[in-house]
């Protein structure tokens, strides 16, 4: 498959106050690739991560979709390319799921019967459909994370005639246990095979290692390392940034290192 | 809400059925006691042109006593209801009540100010330039304490309870101050329209105050229904919102804009009348869920009803004298506002 790049990031600057969270960073995303980003408390993982999506003002430097720069792209049409998980989204007022996942079809140009079958199928693939008339603040929170992710898997959907899209995804498996974890990457995974560009702000070093075709590990707002999990998760490094004495396991039966 | 989701239709045409018998019921009580069917065959008389028997001092005290002031009461309980509902998203908080945040008394105030300062000029003025002039006083003033509260209350997490709620208490106070100075500088003829028109009461009804406030309350309904989608995507927060592709800020700043046109319109007409802007939502968001497609012309219906309910009580506890209705509205919200508290006080472990 031929590789576009969907997001580019040249020469991000970005300081609060006198403290600089990063400095002259760039980086390409890839359509068809699962990007981990990984690092310590206070990299500026997050900075990163805001910094794509647009919630946070960089000082200098641009950010580019498909080429395009974020800000020459007007909000819809930005909905349609990029569709972003947060780490949790508050909605105190009791929506029943089945509305909150029909949220993300608000570019949707389809009837709102289609839009329901299209939410309907995500339900059930997320195994959140027994849910759908449940009140969502009644949830708990990894089952309100669940139907943030359908909610952003229909807005993909609805978008994906304006391909390639983008997701960005920050800490999503904070919350959840380790079945959906996987469930939850899985589908990641997928959507990056399908051509799509995944970017995730993870924690767990080998959720990482087991999904995503390459890392970037950040530390003190600069990139220490870039590659494939096999070149990226390695002792030194691992030492370098976390200050960890790890130890990596090449196992023959599995295709990613495991770090313990 | 389940009854509703299979019969969408059902709860409305109960309230409208509802709200039009409260309407006759509204025109039959007073001074001059008008059983309930004179009264019905006296508003279709004058309405409907149906030449049916009927006195013709009914006519004329229904019609042009009565009816005035019940229409009054619709359109101005139909702006307070759709601004609390539309309140209570933008800020993402069920306490936001135009009352409660100070932009009721910031929009006294302004009118207050537009009474006292501008009574000579007001004086030459036809009357519906009278109150359209004390309105635009009224909305500057609300739109400037909604953006204060707003601003200080706000962040991208959503809006601090807490910093409301001073906020609206220290606006509160200082428009307080305001309209105490105002009292001491007016003088008599303007101090007289300013008390008479501070203890919010619906007997100034007349023909130009309804045409003001009922044009106000369809310009809300069309500027508020197309948004209410948009509406239930704004409680996500803004950045979940400004991701699905909403022009969050544009939005908001449309529906702050609209809110404060209608209080300063409702405040002008009528005076200050609290909390219903804080019940219906709730009243509603209980009956239908908290979706805006449902939940704004419920609510208008059901503002137009409450505050209805309100002046036929403030009529008729006392009579033959009258109590303001703001008192009868403070007096069932206030109970209603500290059970909110509580509530807030369960989520917040407290």
């Amino acid at each position: 498959m031929s590789r576009t790049q969907v997001i580019s990031c040249r020469n991000l600057d970005y300081s609060i106050g006198k403290k600089r969270i990063f400095n002259d960073l760039s980086l390409s995303i890839y359509s068809g690739e699962l990007v981990a980003i990984l690092g310590p408390n206070g990299a500026g993982k997050s900075s990163l991560f805001k910094a794509i999506t647009g919630e946070l003002n960089i000082t200098s430097g641009a950010v580019a979709i498909n080429g395009k720069s974020r800000r020459d792209l007007s909000m819809a049409a930005l909905a349609k390319c990029m569709a972003v998980l947060p780490q949790s989204a508050n909605l105190s007022f009791a929506f029943q799921v089945n509305e909150v996942v029909l949220m993300g079809g608000l570019q949707a140009i389809c009837t709102q019967k289609q839009l329901q079958n299209m939410a309907d199928n995500i339900m059930r693939e997320q195994g959140v459909l027994a849910l759908k008339q449940q009140a969502y603040p009644t949830l708990s929170g990894g089952e309100k994370q669940r139907v943030h992710f359908c909610r952003i898997l229909l807005q993909l959907a609805v978008g994906n005639q304006f391909s390639p899209q983008a997701l960005l995804l920050d800490e999503p498996t904070a919350a959840l246990d380790i079945n959906y974890q996987h469930q939850l990457l899985m589908t990641a995974q997928q959507l990056a095979l399908s051509g799509m560009a995944v970017v995730a702000v993870l924690h767990d070093l080998n959720l990482a290692a087991q999904y995503a075709d390459r890392i970037i590990l950040l530390n003190g707002g600069e990139i220490c390392a870039d590659g494939t999990p096999q070149s990226v998760l390695t002792t030194d490094n691992i030492k370098r940034v976390y200050g960890y004495d790890s130890k990596i396991i090449n196992d023959g039966e599995l295709s990613y290192p495991l770090v313990i | 809400m389940f009854v509703t989701s299979r019969w969408p239709l059902a709860l409305p045409s109960f309230i409208l059925v509802l709200l039009l018998t409260l309407v006759v019921f509204s025109v039959s009580i007073g001074p001059i006691a008008i059983p309930f069917t004179a009264s019905l065959k006296a508003l279709l008389t004058d309405w409907v042109q149906w030449q049916l028997p009927v006195k013709s001092s009914d006519i004329l005290v229904v019609n042009n006593i009565r009816l005035p002031r019940t229409l009054l009461c619709l359109s101005v309980g139909c702006i307070l209801g759709l601004t609390g509902a539309v309140m209570q998203a933008v800020f993402r908080n069920p306490l936001a009540d135009p009352g409660i945040i100070g932009v009721s008394s910031g929009a006294a105030l302004g009118a207050g100010l537009g009474i006292v300062i501008f009574a000579d000029l007001l004086a030459t003025m036809p009357a519906w330039l009278q109150l359209s002039t004390v309105s635009v006083f009224a909305f500057i003033f609300a739109l400037g304490v909604c953006l204060l509260v707003y601003k200080l209350g706000s962040s991208s997490h959503g809006s601090s309870v807490m910093v409301m709620l001073l906020a609206g208490i220290a606006i509160s106070a200082l428009a307080g101050a305001g309209m105490g100075m105002l009292n001491f500088v007016a003088d008599d003829q303007s101090l007289r329209d300013l008390s008479l028109w501070q203890m919010g009461s619906m007997a100034g009804g007349n023909w130009i105050s309804i045409t003001l406030t009922s044009v106000t309350a369809a310009a809300l309904l069309l500027i508020f229904m197309p948004a209410a989608k948009a509406i239930n995507i704004l409680l996500l927060g803004d950045a979940e919102a400004r991701h699905l592709g909403l022009d969050v800020v544009a939005l908001k700043k449309r529906l702050i804009f609209s809110c404060a046109v209608g209080l300063g319109v409702a405040i002008s007409a009528v005076g200050m009348v609290g909390f219903i802007g804080l019940i219906i939502p709730h009243l509603v968001r209980l009956l239908v869920g908290p979706d805006h497609r449902r939940l704004l012309p419920l609510s208008a219906m059901l503002g137009a009803l409450l505050l209805l309910l309100a002046d036929m009580m403030a009529r008729t506890i006392m009579a033959p004298s009258e109590v303001p209705v703001g008192i009868i509205t403070a007096l069932l919200g206030s109970p209603f506002f500290i059970f909110l508290l509580l509530q807030q006080r369960t989520k917040l472990g407290m």
